[in-house]
């Protein structure tokens, strides 16, 4: 990896994948992240001066410290789906994966349902357990069924196994809601997508998992540049792809999983972002997932704080706001350039 | 352009498959209606009733009503009509899809249960038609232009007089009387509701003009506050107990809106003397205290805050009949009180 040194002003419309290198950009994605965790603190349904921060007991005070985890869990969150979906789209060599894909936010959502229709859990912090292992099962169900036949679980099998398990996973969601009406108030709540209204506690449990999870992914970045050559010529390189896939596929779940369990399904983010970032710095996943993180953190934080104004008194939720600010943003990225192959 | 008719083909087809909805579980219907245990007044009939949709025009009195909307089952009963067909009731009802007060009320007339139908996904119409109804009551309902179509093919319908869910109990009565000609009865079973209600005004003087938010807090997603506006049916029963919808709330319904939501930002600004919510869990009341946002909502604060699981006490209240008023003032009022006098 070479790094030239950037001119000292915007450069015009550069040439995909050249003239941005990695530096500079991240230098700069750094700097949109922390503008919109800035604006994220400050900007709401409600204006509150900043300095009511050192106000105790102030009504703007209580305003401030809940939109920091609401900003924190945006970041992460964001950069997860974002990373996870990278990683999809190398995994599967399919340039539409994202994690809504291979089954695991129907995972999640069925087992989200099952425990508060079964098992009668109200709350947030005892279903987001359900639906975290939901999303893993899903995973490994759909790589099992992949795996069988020859050629084993190739990019093409898991792509068919990830919409079958879906559909019909989804299926069993629609039953039980149809009986269970007490259980589907529940789940329109969660199913909007929505980063704010989470403490701290539940936060904190899913940090350990979305650290790991980050690890195994980015770590993979160079496996998947490996399986982008095909797998016959990976082979010959001698990687062992079928582990390979595992341990991507593991980082994979622990991003989507936990994330999709804390705030419910939030599209856009793992589809486009990668793609995005792709269009600046060309397909080598070494450079496209860390760049992915930060613009996913920055994308679906930005998403939120706009979210909450446009309709104040009431807020939009993320889930449908990432859609919304996501596709000016990705038809401009679009226009500068060709959309880099995977 | 051969893509975007392919298109819009496929949607077609889409759509129409989602309107093939499936209906479940009915009992064989019946080949008589349920003996009722009052009168038509004479001269009731023939009797024509306006309502969003147009006019039912009843000829005779009705033998076999069905039941479509949500709280004419109540009424129906009150006025000592048994329906041959109920909606299930899928939220605040036992495992059969019933309330108590409408057993008890069943249990008092000597009828059997009527078949109970199941409308989570859309109105069954077919399970309608089998009940071979002359007249379906919708007073209190959501009913689509479309439902009330194929169900007037079936039988007159009295659909809802103005905006769908917005119908008050006495309009119910008042037009479930009619179009069974029992309008004097109904008056009657009014004035005994009102005059329930009045006693328990007069046995609760410490909620008396005490302003509160009806919500529907979700632990599921805390950043919101979703409550009920005054156009709603269930402030309405806690005005009419003496209480008062709080000044947030007043400025903030909007003509034709039941519902509404606002940033869990605002919270401060929801003052009320006494706050009502759903709750799922008896913790749940817990989690709402010590949100950051929602703690600050005022009654929360004070300690005047009701979050109840008792879904069956709460639908009594929510949507009240003359049947669950007197349940409502049971289970519901002291629940109420407690909360307004903060223990």
């Amino acid at each position: 990896m070479t790094l030239t040194v950037a001119p000292h002003r915007a450069p015009a419309a550069p040439q995909r994948g050249r003239g941005w290198s990695g530096l500079p950009t991240a230098g700069l994605l750094v700097g949109v992240v922390l503008l919109a965790v800035v604006a994220s603190l400050l900007i709401g349904a409600k204006l509150v001066s900043p300095l009511d921060l050192w106000r105790d007991g102030s009504v703007g005070q209580g305003i401030i410290q809940a939109r920091m985890p609401r900003t924190v869990l945006g970041v992460v969150v964001g950069a997860a789906l974002a990373v996870a979906g990278g990683c999809l789209q190398g995994l599967t060599r399919n340039p539409l994966a994202d994690p809504g894909l291979l089954g695991i936010n129907a995972g999640a959502t069925f087992a989200m349902v099952i425990a508060v229709s079964v098992f009668g859990i109200g709350s947030l912090s005892g279903y987001v357990w359900f639906a975290f292992v939901g999303a893993a099962l899903a995973m490994v169900l759909v790589h099992t069924v992949a795996a069988f036949g020859a050629g084993g679980a190739t990019p093409a099998k898991l792509v068919l196994a990830g919409a079958a398990l879906s559909a019909g996973v989804a299926s069993w969601t629609a039953a039980v809601l149809l009986r269970d009406k007490a259980t589907f108030d529940v789940l329109r709540q969660w199913q909007v997508g929505t980063v704010g209204g989470r403490g701290w506690d539940v936060i904190l449990t899913a940090l350990p998992f979305l650290v790991v999870g980050a690890v195994l992914a980015l770590t993979g970045a160079r496996t998947l540049d490996t399986l982008a050559l095909g797998d016959d010529l990976a082979k010959g390189l001698g990687r062992r792809t079928a582990v390979d896939r595992v341990v991507v596929g593991l980082g994979i779940v622990l991003l989507t999983g936990t994330a999709t369990a804390l705030c419910g399904p939030i599209g856009f983010v793992g589809l486009v972002v990668p793609h995005m970032v792709r269009t600046l710095v060309g397909s080598a996943y070494t450079r496209v997932l860390p760049l992915s993180a930060g613009f996913g953190a920055a994308l679906t934080l930005l998403a939120d704080v706009v979210g909450r104004v446009v309709w104040a008194p009431s807020e939009i939720q993320v889930g449908v706001m990432t859609a919304i600010v996501g596709v000016p943003v990705f038809v401009y990225f679009l226009r500068r350039g060709r959309m880099a192959g995977l | 352009m051969i893509r975007r008719s392919l298109l819009t083909a496929a949607s077609a087809v889409l759509a129409l498959s989602g309107l093939a909805a499936c209906s479940t579980g009915s009992t064989d219907s019946a080949d008589t209606g349920q003996e009722s245990s009052s009168k038509a007044d004479s001269g009731a009939f023939p009797v024509s009733i306006k309502h969003a949709y147009g006019e039912a025009k009843i000829e005779k009195e009705p033998k076999r009503v069905a039941v479509v909307g949500v709280d004419d089952a109540d009424m129906l009963l009150s006025l000592g009509v048994v329906p041959v067909s109920i909606p299930k009731v899928t939220w605040g009802g036992d495992e059969d899809g019933t309330t108590p007060w409408f057993d008890d009320k069943l249990k008092e007339l000597g009828a059997d249960q009527p078949a109970i139908l199941d409308q989570t996904d859309a109105v069954p119409v077919d399970e309608v038609a089998k009940q071979n109804p002359d007249l379906i009551l919708a007073t209190y309902s959501g009913i689509t232009k479309a439902e009330y179509k194929k169900l007037s093919e079936i039988a007159p319908v009295v659909a809802f007089p103005d905006q769908p869910w917005a119908t008050p109990w006495q309009d119910s009565l008042e037009m479930v009387g009619k179009a069974t000609g029992r309008n004097k009865l109904a008056d009657e079973v009014e004035a005994e509701t009102e005059k329930t209600i009045e006693t328990a005004k007069k046995d609760n003087p410490e909620i008396q003009g005490k302003t509160f938010v009806w919500a529907s807090l979700a632990t599921a997603d805390l950043s919101k506050i979703p409550f009920y506006t005054t156009e709603d049916a269930r402030p309405e029963f806690l005005t009419q107990l003496g209480m008062k919808n709080a000044p947030y709330v007043e400025a903030n319904t909007k003509k034709g809106q039941f519902f509404t939501e606002v940033s869990a930002e605002k919270a401060s600004e929801l003052k009320s003397d006494f706050f009502f919510t759903y709750a799922v869990e008896d913790k749940d009341a817990e989690t709402f205290r010590k949100d950051k946002l929602i703690g600050q909502i005022p009654a929360i604060k004070n300690g005047h805050m009701w979050a109840s699981t008792d879904n069956v006490a709460s639908l009594a209240a929510g949507i009240p009949t003359p049947l669950s008023v007197p349940y409502a003032i049971d289970e519901f009022v002291p629940g109420i009180v407690k909360a307004v006098e903060g223990q």
